[in-house]
């Protein structure tokens, strides 16, 4: 017997190219889920991706409209697709390093603009596709490929960093707390406006191999222990919260979407001429 | 009370036995196999499906989405 949700992939190509345990098959996984209970057709969605291992997650086995786009500028592309589509729900998948390294200007820009795109930053700590380097998310001391003395920087806070940039929506959760992802990518998906979720995911190939976590469960655990809510913030000193993962909804507000005032600004314009 | 019944399907097609199903199962409804698959993964069986409570952890959590839940009729009550 089949999965029912299998009629939004393109099953001519699985099973997946991910390596056993990979979190970004579970974030397709559940992408799946919270479209089909969105009850939303995948025509009306455009996902676009940068390069890496989790742009791989809608392009190409989404069956839906996908953008494959260069390194980094997965939200510029993604910018223009809704301005000039405005009725199209756009979503851009893409990873740590794509996003929030070398596209890292785009995503705070995209956030202060509040276009109405929803992002899925799958963030599994290190450039995973190309063996395993240093990326902006890698936690300080972690030896990686490119840093085998262990990383002397510190990480990104990146859905803090782009809830304090303007952003919409904004949370952080694990691979390991699926139902409160599903919620928040419904949610995220229904948001008007800029909506970003960083999903912490499982890398055991090029992050787990080298810190000694060599299975996708064995990473899937550490989140269980390492995880905080941000309701339980304030049981914790800030020495106890140096190595944790902050999980939970950062913020949830309005404010007016880029797209509808750049059409106001067009008419304006258009009737003064 | 009303007890609800599951069938459990693993896609032997797309399973890569990476065991996060067997590790996370409260009701430890899968093992893993001794018999490899076509494509030499182990894959795991559901072979308590009878204790399975439906918290469709598995289903939702397999990155292959390889893990197929349902609910397949429901017991009445006996007494």
């Amino acid at each position: 017997m089949q999965h029912h949700l299998l009629k939004y992939l393109r099953t001519e190509l699985l099973p997946t190219a991910f390596c056993t345990g990979c979190g970004c098959g579970t974030v397709l996984n559940l992408f799946c889920h919270a479209i089909d209970e969105l009850k939303l057709d995948p025509d009306d969605i455009i996902s676009v991706t940068g390069i890496g291992c989790s742009s791989w997650i809608p392009s190409p086995y989404f069956a839906g409209d996908t953008l494959h786009t260069t390194h980094g500028r997965s939200i510029a592309f993604a910018t223009g697709v809704k301005v000039m589509k405005p009725e199209k729900k756009v979503v851009v998948i893409a990873g740590d390093g794509d996003l929030s390294g070398i596209g890292g200007n785009h995503l705070i820009h995209a956030a202060r603009r509040n276009i109405d795109i929803t992002v899925l930053l799958v963030n599994n700590y290190v450039y995973g596709m190309t063996g395993g380097q240093v990326s902006p998310a890698t936690p300080y001391e972690t030896s990686t490929t490119t840093t085998p003395y262990g990383n002397p920087e510190h990480p990104f806070e990146i859905a803090e960093l782009v809830a304090a940039a303007g952003s919409v929506y904004s949370a952080r959760w694990t691979t390991y707390h699926i139902f409160h992802l599903k919620k928040a990518i419904k949610e995220a998906m229904n948001k008007k406006g800029f909506a970003f979720i960083e999903i912490f995911s499982q890398c055991p190939t090029s992050y787990g191999r080298r810190v000694g976590l060599r299975e996708g469960i064995d990473i899937l655990k550490e989140f269980k222990k390492n995880s905080v809510n941000i309701k339980n913030l304030k049981k914790f000193t800030e020495e106890e919260l140096e190595n944790k993962i902050v999980v939970g909804k950062m913020i949830e507000r309005s404010r007016p979407e880029f797209v509808e005032s750049l059409q106001d600004v067009n008419k304006k314009v258009m009737e003064e001429t | 009370m009303a007890k609800k019944d599951y069938q459990i399907y693993i896609d032997q097609r797309l399973c890569k036995g990476c065991d996060i199903c067997v590790e996370l199962c409260g009701k430890s409804v899968f093992t893993v196999s001794d018999k490899i698959n076509q494509k030499g993964y182990y894959v795991p069986v559901p072979v308590n499906a009878s204790d399975c409570s439906g918290c469709m952890i598995c289903e939702l959590i397999c990155p292959e989405m390889a893990v197929v839940v349902v609910e397949t009729e429901t017991i009445g009550e006996t007494a």
